[in-house]
């Protein structure tokens, strides 16, 4: 490991100005325990630390004009014992309880989930079907992304240089509105994801499902809307033909590769029968349980 | 031999305090003055030809001492258990032959230095093709991994009983099928360390996390050439060896750096280093063959393995060997005809990990028996009685062995522990299948046919005081040894726990005692220190007998005491007794030496039965181990507390092997290089009920009556989960691990069919 500098700005103005003077080789040190990781394996080696895991502006979970705005800076343990998050969007509560251990959860940040940009990224699932936005803070002010636009690839964002993530939006979700999320793992606990999804529905007065938005994660190059099998659900009646026709759809829309964790088919025929338990979970009448389950 | 108070009792392990607060040192933990760092400079492909090495950058370096190739070391510069064949350091001109090989080291003021200036060696390469499975290492005109090996055989094992092709022909059902089985990761949390240095007298102290402290002194004078009499080996406390740290591991480029820097120096692999360079369990591929009447009676077996030996010898022959032999498993066979052989690849190492070949056997063989059952129409469990040896029968296999068969009580015991099968709820997807299997795990009593006998010794001293310290040369791994040793001492002088020190693991303190495995120390090195005990128990009544005026017969060790068992009143204490010898010049050390009869037994076997159910969701794959029981016939439960924690922690081992456990290598190289990669069972998989228990059918032989169980548990609790499971979906299941996805395939699969 390169040896390197460490700051800790108080504000986000002596953020943004250290930013600007390192020219391109400082690097943002939230929880750390992505970096750690990419600087121990000499795959990145920042000349200058900038220590935002305190960064005021990046810490609060608030309700605010129509959206649920969480920090960049917020922690996945943070995330679950929030109140406002266990309400308005219990999926992601529920990712954040998937994720590692209680040590790392303790420092990991959902900035820093995002903006690793693995396509296992817990959160990200339950962010993108709920139609996350990004507040990014830089050179040039502020500016809103959608999440979706904000993840290229893997490992690339479409952040600039000196560019901070300073919180996620996430619009308040219609009444009735559900959500879930589910993580496949190779063990129960700290585990990276083999497939993960997440899925919100509302059903119409008619009966008939008025909106469906399904995430899936590590099964393409970014975490993916199954664009294809919310706009077959859509308008439809929750039929079990229905149900399994859009699970199978997700199923073929998805681009999974071969790695240790599960072969690509193996994967294809997870998002299937998982997007399936899903929209079944999430159509069932009784038994509201929204919490989600951990294989 | 009474059992007095302490044996058989769960005391606290005497290491427990030391390892609870932080204070016991590790190989890591260690300071010497002017220690310095070494490094490997390991190869980055798993078969190239070194052309030169350039060390000029890395010497020019401030703080680093010395920068080590081939060409610097004295003596045959190889080693290796079986077959001396590992280079210490691949020299220019030679091949690599897997990604573990080193082709340098550098000591250094500090680690990070040696770090950097391991990055700073220069090695041109020729990279040339690797062999990456044993079926292309042995096709035709196949490059060899080592030129004295054709066909890139490392080993080869045959057994034959009977007339197997006559067995077949009078079968009435013939089954065959093949089974695959991955390389498992002995996953130890302290990866392999050391320090070394040398003293004014030439002697080289390795204090160092290994098994086996008598092998590696022995490597170390093959590859450096350093007289046996100059060499100390130390075993420091174990954090997990599994059979990882069986072989020498970096002791000797340890001795190596020490002697040519001229400094202490110690190295520490980091995980990704330690994974790549030991040994792990051989990658298998077993076909099975097995042919019986319709009334279930087996009659012909016939099996062929075919192991990845990875790059060099070590273990493989006796890994191997016994893969075979377990083929078997406690099941009367009268016609058998096995096979099998390890292969050499440029894939990771291969070797010893608990259960040593015989999980593998016991996959193919639990596996096939299920589909036996199947074909026969027979319950699984009724099969497998059916063929149980006998209590006066022998076992038609290369592992002749004298323990009293109890299969039957075994199986009463886990149908008991089983209970009633559980139901899935009304209108859920999930299934429950269930299964139970047997084995017969073995343990070395002395006498292993293929290693000749093999001699333990302990050494026992009492002290003016009433002190004990014990010497044995054993290797504490964390399966409770020396807390085993200090509670036969205990109970053998009547003292408490506290009065006795037990020293292991150190080639000039403690008689030989060779090495830590095969689930042989309890047994061993628990007879040659009873032996031990026993001579100075002699010169003490002798003394003790003069002094009170009472016949020796007359009297007992008890309560701190030596006293009369008829008149508890007239004794003298115990200290009083050893400082009363001390002063007459009475021989209070003694050394005891075990070895197995000549003509008896090859192998003790500790005989086990395992049961679990497992839920499985149809629709999602979903597996959930609802219950796993272990029963094992343990001939003597020395202490339960850890006895138990033994099966455990080995079922949890087949637990990871069945459901995530798999050292992927691809082209060579390691395709899960690390705990982010790779999986192991973490606290949340553990089974919802978990059941270890044991039965005694005291072994004639073994201290106390008691058996080897160190490895047992590991052996067919891996098959028992693959036939619940398999039994719940309504799909055979041969190749682990199994996860979701390979039952959403299985099931997939079944459905086109
Ligand atoms: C043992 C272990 C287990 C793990 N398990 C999981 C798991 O189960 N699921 C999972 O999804 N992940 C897992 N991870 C990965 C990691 O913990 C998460 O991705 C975590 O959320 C990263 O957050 P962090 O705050 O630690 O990021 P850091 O490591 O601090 O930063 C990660 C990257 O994001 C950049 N960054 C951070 N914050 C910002 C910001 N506000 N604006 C712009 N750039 C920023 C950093 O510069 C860096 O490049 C695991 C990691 C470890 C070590």
């Amino acid at each position: 490991m390169i040896p390197f500098d460490y700051l800790k700005p108080a504000t986000l103005e002596d953020l943004l100005e250290g930013l600007r003077s390192a020219n391109g080789e400082g690097a943002l040190l939230a929880g750390g325990t992505d970096l750690h990781v990419k600087m121990r394996l000499g795959l990145k080696s920042p000349r200058l630390l900038f220590d935002i895991s305190e960064l005021a502006a990046a810490r609060n979970i608030v309700e605010a004009e129509g959206s649920l705005r969480i920090g960049a800076c917020v922690t996945m343990s943070e995330l679950m014992a929030s109140p406002l998050v266990a309400r308005l969007a219990p999926s992601l509560a529920e990712a954040a309880r998937s994720m590692s251990c209680r040590q790392i959860r303790n420092r990991a940040t959902l900035g820093g989930n995002i903006v690793t940009a693995s396509p296992a990224a817990d959160s990200v699932p339950a962010l993108l079907a709920a139609d996350a936005r990004a507040l990014i803070v830089g050179p040039g002010g502020l500016r809103e992304l959608a999440l979706a636009e904000l993840l290229l690839g893997p490992g690339r964002t479409a952040l600039g240089p000196g560019e901070v993530l300073l919180e996620v939006l996430l619009p308040l979700p219609e009444a009735g509105h559900r959500s879930l999320y589910f993580k496949v793992g190779r063990r129960r606990a700290q585990a990276i994801s083999v497939i993960s999804l997440a899925g919100g529905l509302s059903l119409a007065a008619d009966g008939r499902i008025g909106s469906a938005r399904i995430a899936l994660g590590a099964v393409a190059p970014t975490v993916m809307r199954a664009r294809q099998a919310e706009r077959f659900l859509e308008g439809e009646l929750p039929s079990a033909v229905n149900l399994a026709a859009a699970a199978a759809l997700a199923g073929e829309e998805c681009s999974p590769i071969t790695d240790v964790r599960a072969s690509g088919a193996g994967r294809r025929l997870l998002v299937e029968a998982w997007t399936h338990r899903l929209l079944q979970q999430l159509c069932a009448t009784s038994g509201d349980d929204a919490g989600g389950n951990r294989p | 031999m009474a059992i007095g108070s302490i044996v058989g009792k769960g005391v606290a392990r005497v290491d427990a305090r030391g390892k609870v607060t932080g204070q016991t040192k590790y190989a890591g933990d260690m300071r010497l003055p002017n220690m310095h760092h070494g490094k490997l400079v390991f190869s980055p492909h798993p078969r190239a030809r070194v052309l030169a090495i350039d060390c000029s950058a890395a010497v020019a370096m401030a703080g680093v001492k010395r920068v080590i190739t081939a060409r610097d070391l004295t003596g045959s510069g190889r080693y290796g258990y079986d077959v001396a064949h590992r280079p210490v350091l691949v020299a220019e001109g030679e091949e690599t032959r897997y990604i573990g090989d080193v082709v340098a080291m550098v000591v250094a003021v500090s680690e990070e230095l040696a770090s950097r200036a391991a990055q700073a060696v220069v090695v041109r390469y020729e990279v040339l093709p690797p062999l990456t499975s044993p079926r292309q290492a042995m096709a035709e005109g196949a490059y060899l991994v080592h030129a004295d090996a054709p066909g890139n055989r490392c080993c080869k094992r045959e057994f034959s009983h009977g007339d197997v092709v006559a067995g077949f022909a009078r079968s009435e059902v013939v089954v065959e099928h093949t089974y695959k089985t991955p390389r498992q990761e002995q996953a130890f949390l302290e990866t392999e360390s050391g320090v070394a240095y040398q003293d004014e007298a030439g002697v080289v102290h390795v204090l160092s996390s290994l098994q086996d402290p008598y092998g590696v002194a022995e490597d170390i004078h093959l590859a450096l050439a350093i007289p046996k009499s100059r060499i100390h080996i130390k075993g420091t406390p174990v954090g997990g060896g599994f059979g990882g740290k069986l072989n020498t591991t970096i002791q000797v480029h340890l001795a190596a750096m020490a002697c040519l820097a001229g400094v202490p120096v110690m190295l520490v692999l980091d995980r990704e280093e330690s994974f790549i360079f030991h040994a792990k369990r051989h990658p298998t591929e077993i076909r099975l063959k097995l042919g019986a009447k319709r009334d279930g009676t087996i009659l012909a077996m016939e099996g062929e393995v075919i192991s990845d030996a990875g790059p060099y010898s070590g273990r493989s022959p006796e890994v191997v060997g016994l893969t075979m032999s377990a083929l078997l498993g406690p099941y009367r066979i009268a016609n058998v005809a096995t096979r099998a052989q390890g292969i050499y690849t440029n894939n990771l190492d291969s070797g010893a990990f608990r259960g040593f070949g015989a999980p593998q056997a016991a996959i193919a063989r639990e596996g096939l028996l299920d589909k036996l059952a199947r074909e026969l129409g027979l319950e699984p469990l009724e099969l497998r009685r059916r063929n149980f040896l006998q209590p006066d029968s022998r076992p038609a296999s290369p592992m002749l062995g004298d323990s009293p068969v109890s299969l039957e009580a075994l199986a009463e015991k886990i149908i008991a522990r089983m209970g009633p099968k559980p139901e899935p709820a009304v209108g859920s997807s999930k299934r429950i299948g269930r299964s139970i299997c047997f084995d017969m795990p073995v343990f070395d009593v002395g006498a292993i046919p293929t290693l000749g006998k093999s001699g333990v010794g302990a050494t026992v001293e009492v002290h003016s005081d009433g002190g004990v310290s014990v010497y044995a040369g054993g290797t504490e791994l964390g399966q409770g040894i020396t807390t085993v040793l200090a509670q036969f001492a205990a109970d053998q002088f009547g003292l408490p726990m506290e009065a006795i020190r037990v020293e292991m693991s150190d080639n000039w303190t403690c008689p030989r005692a060779g090495r830590t495995s095969a689930s042989r120390l309890t047994f061993g090195l628990g007879n040659a220190l009873l032996l031990a005990i026993e001579a100075v128990r002699q010169t003490l009544l002798t003394r003790a007998a003069t002094t009170l005026g009472i016949a020796r017969e007359e009297l007992r060790f008890v309560a701190g005491q030596v006293q009369s068992c008829s008149a508890p009143e007239r004794a003298i204490a115990f200290a009083e007794l050893a400082q009363l010898c001390w002063d007459k010049g009475d021989n209070l050390r003694e050394e005891g030496w075990f070895r197995a009869a000549e003509d008896r037994y090859m192998y003790g076997h500790t005989f086990m039965a395992a049961g679990a159910d497992v839920a499985v969701d149809l629709a999602t794959g979903e597996i959930e181990v609802l219950k796993l029981a272990n029963v094992l016939d343990m001939g003597k439960v020395l202490n339960p507390v850890m006895a138990y924690g033994q099966i455990y922690g080995g079922a949890v081992q087949a637990l990871g092997y069945a459901l995530m456990e798999n050292m992927v290598t691809k082209d060579g190289l390691a395709k899960t290089p690390s705990f982010a990669e790779y999986a192991i069972p973490t606290a949340v998989d553990i089974p919802f009920e978990f059941v270890a228990e044991g039965i005694e059918t005291p072994y004639p032989t073994g201290p106390f009556g008691a058996k080897g169980i160190g490895e047992a548990a590991l052996n067919c609790t891996t098959p028992t989960l693959l036939n619940a499971i398999a039994d719940a979906i309504g799909v055979e299941l041969d190749a682990i691990p199994v996860a979701q996805e390979h039952i959403l395939a299985a099931i997939h699969q079944q459905k086109r069919i």
